[in-house]
């Protein structure tokens, strides 16, 4: 009785249809999602030999170079909790919608939401009605297992050979999660899943948001505001197809551990954002 | 609930001596004659009229209140004593009442202390003459509580009062008075999501009920003796339980608590579960954004400190009884946190064998999984997460455990597959029932059926 008692204290109610996810094979070469940018605009029309990448300090062949044409899978991670109400709830599902409203053919969706409870309410897949839907039935009530919920949606990104961004908005600190913000940049360190972060500004710094960003080469916005989130998800879009996806397959280097990335453009002025580096082994 | 939790942070309770005392209105030893009627019509248990009318006065009324009564209690134990204190900037006591106020407080005491036709100072003034209706009942309950052994009836009466207004009325609170003027004050951080959200100052209704057991004594003892009384050690064990379990901290609570109980296991038990809480994210997040004012901190220190204190407290309890399960627990899961990984084992093992029930063997299981973890036994860790999983199937701490240590392992495939049991979940958080999300609280769930314990000798519900 107690129990029972207890987690309804707790818990908040939530919605939608549990899921099915499918698994699909992955290739051993490293990506690596390259920004290039002189000036802050994007360069376009680089090629193979304009790249230059060295895996701990060691000049690898570039065997591939993509942009624009790679379908995206796009994760969004998005805090449920209770802080997550009124207007700010309202800015969110917008900036949800403002995100599936840039998706292209070939891309894919999925919603992972994160009270207490991590929660994926739409699958990885072309559809998205599910998870438009999936976000207007979502409500905000708990605490906040950010940590918890940003690894689910890393496992989803995985979870297809696809090109993969994980979009994660919270407004709150970690207070529940099982797994500790460690373990989780760990997994990071680990998967080519690129993630970028939306906080809103508050007295306590989103450190695991910053590490996490950069860790897997994105970027950490903190807003003072969600009336900006919108523009600012559908900018993070806009600025992730028009990354580079360079892929090499690692030569002369350990086969596990940490190994330091370095990507450069042969070109002058040119500025490349990029993860500092993987956890091989995994 | 969770939301709204708060945090106790500096509690003024103001002392005779060295504070000021706050400009009293004139009708101040009036609302003790009114709240000594509101306790004798007191329905224990219960919000009911005497108790909301206590519970509508100021926190400034209170504050006088809680001076006033303290006197009280001296008085109804000697009615010929004067009390005196000492104002700011002084070296001089002087007294506390005047001399008109000084006799309407004896005869307010006289009838609290069931004394007024023993008690030569009583008699000699015939103050039994002054009494009303109310004050007549109050007397015959003192002298019938005495005739059954319990010469403490206004002292754990009021207590009561002030415990049913503290628990059972909305929490009310009013914008911080500054600087503390004196009496007994009482301040509040709310927070939410990990950061402080408010900072308020509240009734001192809890403040008041210490300070009225404080006088409880023996039967046969002159002097207060709280620590010998078993309804006081109930009471605190009970009111601290329900703290927890309602995210209502108050570290002055427990630490007075330690002070009359310093080997009463459970109390120790529970003051080293709440520096656990207070080393946790939600806590450490609201410390970090709070915004005092000068000359006030919170009660929460650092993680690290916090996690010592808890180390050390649980460490006692378990010292006065080595059988107890749930210190194991508590103490297991405090050294892996403070990176104590061999010796969390030992301890984490001995409560998943002591566990008293289901969740307390969950909690075991899964910290058992990342105490493993970290000494590299992965085997073990994958056992003991999957030992948690069998015991809440629907839980998802222990799948997540599962996957993040395949993926460190390098397992790809278990880890994904683990994950699809995690996107399989009942996407309604009431319908997963994790206990991990209630490990703050899990350790007082026994608070109201102890709170109704200590409640049916005074008339409230039988548990």
């Amino acid at each position: 009785m107690i129990l029972r008692t207890a987690f309804v204290c707790a818990l908040g109610a939530t919605l939608a249809a549990a899921p099915q996810n499918t698994f699909k094979s992955r290739v051993e070469a490293v990506r690596v999602d390259a920004l290039v940018t002189d000036h802050g605009m994007p360069i376009r029309g680089l090629g193979s030999a304009d790249f230059e990448v060295f895996d701990n300090g060691i000049a690898q062949q570039v065997d591939l170079v993509s942009f624009e044409q790679i379908p995206l899978n796009i994760i969004l991670t998005l805090d449920m909790s209770d802080s997550v109400a009124g207007d700010r709830l309202d800015h969110l599902r917008d900036a949800g919608r403002s995100v599936l409203a840039t998706l292209e053919k070939g891309d894919q969706s999925a919603l992972v939401t994160f009270s207490h409870a991590v929660s994926v309410r739409a699958a990885l897949s072309g559809e998205t009605s599910a998870v438009r839907q999936a976000l207007d039935q979502a409500e905000g009530a708990g605490e906040t297992a950010l940590v918890d919920g940003v690894f689910t949606g890393m496992m989803i990104g995985e979870s297809d050979a696809g090109r993969a961004l994980q979009i994660v908005f919270s407004d709150g600190l970690d207070t529940v999660s099982w797994l500790t913000p460690a373990a989780v940049l760990d997994a990071a360190k680990r998967s080519d899943v690129v993630v970028y972060a939306v906080s809103v500004k508050a007295a306590v710094k989103p450190e695991f948001l910053r590490d996490l960003t950069q860790f897997s080469g994105g970027r950490l916005y903190e807003l003072e505001k969600t009336a900006d989130l919108a523009s600012t998800f559908k900018a993070i879009v806009d600025e992730f197809r028009h990354r580079y996806l360079v892929s090499y397959t690692p030569r002369g280097v350990a086969k596990d551990g940490w190994h330091r990335l370095d990507v450069r453009v042969k070109r002058k002025g040119a500025d490349v954002k990029a993860r500092p580096g993987y956890l091989a082994g995994s | 609930m969770i939301r709204g939790a708060a945090l106790l942070a500096a509690a003024f309770v103001v002392s005779f001596g060295a504070q000021s005392v706050l400009p009293r209105p004139p009708d101040h030893i009036a609302r003790v004659q009114r709240w000594l009627a509101a306790v004798v019509r007191h329905h224990v248990g219960t919000l009911d009229d005497s108790a909301m009318e206590v519970e509508s006065w100021s926190d400034a009324q209170l504050s006088v209140l809680f001076t006033d009564l303290r006197a009280l209690t001296v008085i109804m134990r000697k009615p010929d004593q004067r009390v005196m204190w000492v104002p700011p900037r002084s070296r001089t006591s002087v007294p506390l009442f005047a001399e008109p106020e000084q006799q309407r407080m004896k005869v307010l005491a006289c009838a609290a202390g069931g004394i007024a036709l023993t008690d030569f100072h009583c008699t000699k003034d015939k103050v039994s003459r002054m009494f009303d209706a109310d004050l007549r009942e109050l007397e015959r309950l003192a002298v019938d509580g005495r005739g059954a052994g319990a010469d403490n009836f206004v002292l754990k009466y009021g207590a009561l009062l002030e415990t049913d207004i503290a628990i059972l009325a909305p929490a009310s609170s009013s914008p911080m008075t500054l600087p503390p003027n004196g009496g007994a004050q009482r301040f509040r951080v709310e927070m939410s999501d990990g950061q402080a959200t408010g900072i308020h100052q509240s009734a001192v209704h809890w403040e008041i009920a210490r300070m009225l057991l404080d006088a409880v004594r023996t039967t046969r003892g002159a002097e207060p003796a709280p620590a010998r009384d078993s309804m006081v050690r109930d009471w605190y064990v009970a009111t601290a339980q329900w703290m927890q379990f309602n995210v209502h901290y108050d570290s002055n609570h427990l630490n007075h608590a330690r002070g009359l109980f310093p080997n009463d296991r459970d109390i120790l038990f529970l003051a080293g579960t709440q520096h656990a809480i207070y080393a946790t994210p939600r806590i450490q997040g609201a410390v970090r954004s709070v915004v005092l004012p000068s000359g006030y901190s919170m009660d929460a220190r650092s993680d690290g400190e916090e996690l010592r204190q808890a180390r050390t407290l649980l460490r006692r309890a378990l010292e006065v009884d080595p059988s107890f399960g749930e210190a194991h627990l508590r103490l297991g899961r405090v050294l892996a946190l403070d990176g104590q990984f061999a010796d969390a084992e030992r301890e984490l093992t001995a409560a998943e064998t002591a566990a008293p029930d289901e969740p307390n063997r969950y909690y075991a299981a899964l910290f058992l999984g990342s105490v493993e973890e970290a000494l590299g036994r992965f085997d073990e860790a994958r056992a003991a997460y999957d030992r948690a999983a069998e015991l809440f199937p629907l839980a998802q701490s222990p799948l997540v455990g599962i996957a993040e240590l395949a993926r460190r392992r390098g397992d790809r495939s278990t880890a994904l597959r683990t994950m699809q049991e995690v996107f399989a979940l009942p996407p309604e958080a009431d319908e997963r029932k994790d206990p991990w999300w209630i490990y703050d609280i899990w350790q007082a769930r026994d608070a109201d059926d102890r709170l109704a314990a200590i409640r049916q000798p005074f008339g409230g519900d039988t548990p």
